[in-house]
């Protein structure tokens, strides 16, 4: 990997020259409608925290214990409204302070909506690109590179002084916040933006009825937030590779590929297209049966004139040393020899993310179901077409 | 805290002891150090031109333009 030498030379650059260095064009999390800015910490046992709303620091109030979550109802930051609240911060000791707060409130008193608001923004903090919680040093660190260490740029004190920004209270958050969100959002969250905005609606109507929040989740609720969480992070993943400067980069991680065509055979007998891309480095991390999409041209194209997708068939290394990846299904049958390509593990898709949390749903609450009651399932198998058999039998191009 | 660097644009500054010292671990076992760096990433360089490094380098180096 070369990812370190390619980011020295980013720090390098910030720093002679006194620039931010953007490592991503768009913000890498959705859109955030009204936020609160809230620093906490525990002090003696007791959670101390400053809140602060925008609009020229007219509301910024320190308080500790439980008056916290009053001072938040009195901002009218609770779940009661329509539109969600988001937590913004630059520190990991905040949420997990207001948390403590919000479990240790009394049930069903009159701040609940509060303590429910909290406890959905400690939920959806777990999801990658989330709007429901913006820690502001780890949207700048993967928004910027600044002019220093890594170590460095853990500390919100760094990226105010890189922005210009005086303000050390939990004002100053929020106009550090202000800079991130004025960037356009990330294309390809829109997953995670629904799940936002689908929790949310969730944990309203929960306030209506009976507390449900302060329970531990069913089984089956927590393998489907589990199997939630999972999906966050691949749709998170794979929604970065849509800004060109993100790419760039992930060449040197190798989860972007580049090469040149060098072989097809046209369309082959069984109408299977294959083709196969000579690549120069050899750190790329797409292996064999992967799923691929690309385009024709180079890793920082932006309006990609073709889109590819297909099949890893296999792996080799060329005489010439290169890295040769045999692609397959499709459209693959399109490339024609010595086109350049880039190319990148196939994005999830929506659909089957749904699908497959519904499905996995319904097998944890049918009390019946393989999953619930520890029983492998039986196969069920039946005699498969010759033709079909043929159809997938591996190809062998030497002796068609 | 020092004087907000973004308004100071194009101003060739030097490096900061830290990143310095940063740049120094990671070119470490390379034929480069951080000052040669600074050099090869926008002049020809004969002696480094098939190196990795080199290339990682130019490559961070113009993609932060």
């Amino acid at each position: 990997m070369s990812v370190e030498w390619y980011d020295l030379a980013q720090r390098l650059y910030a720093a002679t020259h006194g620039l931010l260095v953007p490592r991503l064009d768009a913000r890498p999390f959705g859109k955030v409608s009204q936020p609160v800015a809230v620093r906490a910490h525990v002090s003696k046992g007791t959670v101390v925290a400053t809140i602060a709303l925008p609009g020229q620091g007219r509301h910024r109030t320190t308080a500790s214990g439980p008056l916290i979550l009053d001072t938040l109802a009195a901002y009218g930051v609770s779940l009661s409204d329509q539109r969600h609240w988001s937590l913004v911060t630059d520190d990991h000791a905040t949420l997990p302070a207001l948390h403590r707060l919000a479990r240790e409130s009394q049930p069903d008193g009159p701040v609940e909506h509060v303590a429910a608001l909290i406890e959905w923004w400690a939920d959806r903090a777990d999801y990658p690109g989330t709007a429901a919680v913006v820690n502001v040093v780890d949207e700048c660190r993967a928004r910027w590179v600044a002019g220093t260490t890594p170590d460095a740029e853990t500390s919100a004190a760094t990226w105010r002084t890189w922005h210009g920004i005086g303000d050390e209270s939990v004002t100053g958050v929020l106009a550090l916040f202000a800079r991130l969100h004025s960037a356009p959002t990330l294309h390809g969250l829109g997953p995670i933006q629904s799940d936002d905005a689908h929790a949310w609606t969730k944990a309203r109507e929960a306030l209506t009825g009976p507390s449900t929040w302060r329970t531990r989740d069913p089984l089956g609720a927590a393998a489907v937030g589990l199997r939630a969480r999972c999906d966050a992070v691949e749709v998170h993943a794979a929604a970065l590779l849509n800004d060109a400067r993100y790419r760039r980069r992930a060449v040197h991680t190798g989860h972007v590929v580049h090469g040149v065509v060098t072989w097809t055979p046209g369309k082959t007998a069984k109408g299977i297209g294959l083709a196969e891309v000579a690549c120069t480095r050899l750190d790329a991390r797409l292996r064999p049966q992967d799923t691929i999409a690309g385009w024709i041209g180079h890793p920082s194209t932006i309006a990609p004139p073709m889109r590819l997708w297909g099949l890893v068939q296999s792996t080799s290394r060329g005489t010439d040393g290169s890295l040769r990846l045999r692609l397959s299904n499709g459209n693959i049958r399109a490339l024609k020899p010595g086109q350049p390509v880039t190319l990148t593990a196939a994005p999830p898709s929506e659909g089957v993310i749904k699908a497959g949390r519904e499905r996995y749903g319904r097998l944890y609450s049918r009390r019946t179901s393989w999953l619930t009651t520890g029983r492998t399932p039986t196969p069920h198998r039946r005699d498969v077409p010759l033709d079909v058999l043929i159809a997938g039998a591996p190809i062998d191009e030497e002796n068609p | 805290m020092t004087a907000p660097h973004w308004r100071e644009q194009n101003v060739n500054r030097p490096v900061p002891p830290a990143l310095r010292a940063y740049a120094e671990r990671l070119l470490a076992g390379t034929d480069l150090d951080t000052d040669t760096a600074l050099v090869v990433v926008t002049e020809p360089a004969p002696d480094h031109e098939d190196s990795a490094v080199l290339s990682a380098l130019r490559d961070g180096w113009d993609g932060a333009r």
